[in-house]
């Protein structure tokens, strides 16, 4: 990079984007909360464009007046009136719907509570969250069936660090949402961040949470 | 519909691969809210079929559940794709002669999702 000067000639790609509209869908439900309206402004606009069905809930969004011309957008007061439009939003959806929700973890994990609860498979449910995780220290790890010891790096999670070694793990929302990623924790204390309760069930998050510090983890992978 | 004690269960609807066209299965789809199942019970030809519609009109592999009422898996009729001019056919047995374009075929053990049909490999 540092090397170019004006008028040399780059090699680019398109843009890629983790959180794109599913061109499939028969309706789009797009869960603004604060700023995290940015990107589902672009969606609205797409949406519009392009005459698909959408709507759109916020939560202390701006741009309210931007959405609005584009098309239905109900605003709830707060995060427990959004919780209580979401319910029958996501329940009465057509066949083919998806969900997008851009905003912080919690909101996030409403709207998929509120998917789980009608039934939606996961794969219906898409979410950026813009507030990003504090990154973790490095530590270590124990892949108990594949008999390896990994290091996780700091600022690399511990979904990266398996894949770097090339063992498979399931993965959807890489955002400790929607519980895909699970993987029985057989061994040390972790710091748990996900948004499903996976302590509970003795099972840690590989996308989003690490070990204590301090500690090696063992899971069942 | 199926009901688990202490279980909040999706919605499912029931389809007979046998009595649904799966010309018709868009419009049926159409009628449903996200959440729901389908649950496709049927001859193993019938079946995959109606699954490949259903697939193409949105549903997910997640959302399917089937069952074959075939007592022997591979033993009924089965629609064959043919790899060399794409022509689907039924069959029965392991090989056939494709009625499209007169090739031998070899069917493989491998079915395509989206054709609902075994791939028929030319001798
Ligand atoms: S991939 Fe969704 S919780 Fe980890
Ligand atoms: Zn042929």
């Amino acid at each position: 990079m540092h090397d170019l000067r004006p008028g040399d000639r780059v090699r680019a790609r398109s843009p890629r984007s983790s959180f794109t509209p599913v061109e499939t869908a028969a309706h789009h439900i797009l869960v603004a909360g604060g700023v995290g309206v940015t990107p589902l402004l672009s969606h609205a606009r797409w949406h519009a464009f392009w005459g698909h069905s959408f709507e759109v809930l916020a939560v202390g969004a701006p741009h309210l007046d931007v959405l609005r011309a584009l098309g239905p957008v109900t605003v709830a007061r707060d995060r427990r009136k959004m919780a209580d439009l979401l319910g029958p939003v996501v329940g009465t959806a057509p066949w083919k719907s998806h969900v997008y929700t851009c905003g912080p973890p919690g909101l996030i994990a409403a709207v998929a509570a509120a998917a789980r609860a009608a039934h939606w498979v996961g794969a219906r449910v898409h979410a950026e969250p813009f507030v990003a995780e504090p990154a973790g220290g490095p530590f270590e790890v124990v892949l108990r069936r594949s008999r390896r010891r990994v290091r996780v790096a700091a600022g690399e999670t511990l979904l990266d660090a398996v894949d770097r070694v090339g063992v498979a793990a399931p993965r959807l929302c890489r955002q400790g949402v929607c519980g895909e990623c699970l993987t029985g924790l057989v061994g040390g204390t972790a710091d748990h961040r996900d948004h499903v309760d996976a302590a509970e069930e003795g099972r840690i998050a590989l996308c989003v949470s690490r070990a204590a510090p301090g500690e090696t983890l063992e899971i069942d992978l | 519909m199926r009901t688990v004690p202490g279980v909040d269960l999706a919605p499912c609807l029931e389809l007979d691969a046998a009595a649904v066209d799966p010309d018709d299965v868009g419009p049926t789809l159409a009628r449903l809210t996200t959440g729901w199942r389908l649950r496709i019970v049927g001859p193993e030809r019938e079946v995959l079929l109606l699954r490949a519609a259903a697939l193409a009109h949105g549903a997910l592999d997640e959302e399917i559940t089937t069952e074959i009422t075939t007592e022997v898996l591979g033993t009924g009729v089965r629609t064959v794709y043919c790899a060399a001019c794409h022509h689907p056919f039924p069959t029965t047995g392991t090989a056939a002669r494709c009625p499209g374009c007169g090739t031998d075929l070899d069917v493989a053990d491998h079915v395509s999702r989206r054709h609902g049909a075994f791939l028929g490999v030319p001798r």
